[in-house]
């Protein structure tokens, strides 16, 4: 389906996610991805608390999130209504007591940390790639800010390393967003760790994921 | 905030000595910045000892000066020099409270200069290229490779 995207939410045309008629949409890439995400997110996580996921989404993620770490209570968020919507009608096919309503959050736009609790857990998957540098800035910095003392900061998706793709198709990829929206494409892995290390989290080793994807962490110390 | 693209940002007063002469701003500015670079080296030595000798050197390197030479300029075109002195001014106050622990804590110590917006100057510190330069100075001092592969 075609929506209209939201001031600072990124161009969607790269995740298709129909509504099958209940209002639950679906994106191939999150169901394919989910699982591993997941466990390599379980093996991290905190034992409970608070958890944030960014763009959120199709809520395809969040659902197999909460059920794969039961002591954290998660908040979906998306800027887009119809995410939000289908996020709500996967809650309602899925119950599960430790995911709270989507809530409207532009995660690139500045300030918006300031105005949520801190959380023990902030997670989004493939979003920095879909926005331009000065967005995936402001978006990893209030990401950051965002992750409370001790807490985790989790980010999925496709990046190059050494300011190099890893594949031909990444390479593709890469250059048709650039070319569709400047300043878009795939960032480099220590150009995003340096960002999260200037707002004062430690990061860890990144975690190889599927298809060329990686799995930045970042903690912000205790005390 | 952070703005600045400022380590955890502005603070650390163990390293700044009382000007002999009279300074401009930017000297200031950098005074401050180079104190606060040491005190964010600390904080991570703490939290890593690996890096120990590995970090970016607190003190500014001409890449480093451009930048942050760029950000400034932005900042003052944007509202003018005494509201960013008076940030500056700040930042130095805030030094002599400030530990390793406060620069990872994610707190904002120091805001923006009045009249300058997160939103504007977040875009001030990305076309200044703070961030890269951050970056490449990470990388080129192994503090990178040891936070990627410890």
């Amino acid at each position: 389906m075609t929506q209209s995207t939201p001031p600072g939410s990124p161009d969607r045309r790269y995740a298709v996610a129909p509504d099958d008629g209940d209002g639950r949409m679906s994106a191939p890439a999150a169901l394919r991805n989910r699982d591993e995400i997941a466990a390599a997110l379980a093996q991290i996580a905190p034992n409970s608390g608070r958890a944030l996921e960014i763009a959120a989404g199709t809520g395809e993620h969040v659902i197999r999130f909460a059920a794969s770490m039961p002591g954290l209570n998660w908040q979906p968020s998306d800027p887009a209504d119809d995410r939000r919507a289908s996020i709500k009608a996967w809650i309602a096919a899925e119950p599960a007591s430790n995911i709270d309503a989507p809530i409207d959050l532009d995660a690139c736009a500045p300030g918006w940390a300031a105005e949520h609790a801190p959380f023990d857990l902030v997670f989004f998957a493939n979003l920095l790639h879909l926005i331009p540098v000065e967005q995936a800035e402001t978006c990893l910095a209030e990401a950051a800010k965002a992750t409370a003392r001790g807490g985790i900061l989790a980010i999925y998706g496709p990046f190059l390393r050494d300011g190099q793709t890893t594949s031909d198709g990444d390479a593709a990829f890469h250059a048709r967003l650039s070319a569709d929206m400047p300043g878009a494409g795939y960032k480099d892995r220590d150009w995003v760790l340096a960002q999260l290390i200037q707002a004062g989290l430690i990061p860890e080793p990144p975690r190889d994921m599927a298809a060329n994807n990686l799995l930045l962490t970042a903690r912000r110390a205790m005390s | 905030m952070r703005p600045l693209g400022l380590p955890a940002s502005v603070a650390a007063g163990l390293l700044v000595a009382a000007p002999l002469h009279a300074q401009s701003d930017f000297e200031r500015f950098e005074v401050v910045t180079e104190a606060m670079n040491a005190l964010m080296n600390q904080a991570f030595i703490q939290v890593a000892p690996d890096l120990e000798g590995r970090m970016p050197a607190p003190e500014w390197d001409e890449p480093l000066r451009a930048a942050y030479r760029c950000m400034y300029d932005g900042f003052v075109d944007e509202v003018g020099e005494a509201p960013v002195g008076d940030m500056i001014t700040a930042m130095e106050n805030s030094l002599p409270d400030l530990t390793p622990q406060d620069m990872l804590g994610g707190e904002n110590p120091v805001d923006n200069p009045e009249g300058l917006s997160d939103e504007r100057a977040l875009e001030i510190v990305s076309d200044c290229q703070v961030m890269e330069v951050f970056e490449q100075r990470m990388v080129e001092s192994g503090a990178m490779e040891i936070l990627t592969q410890q």
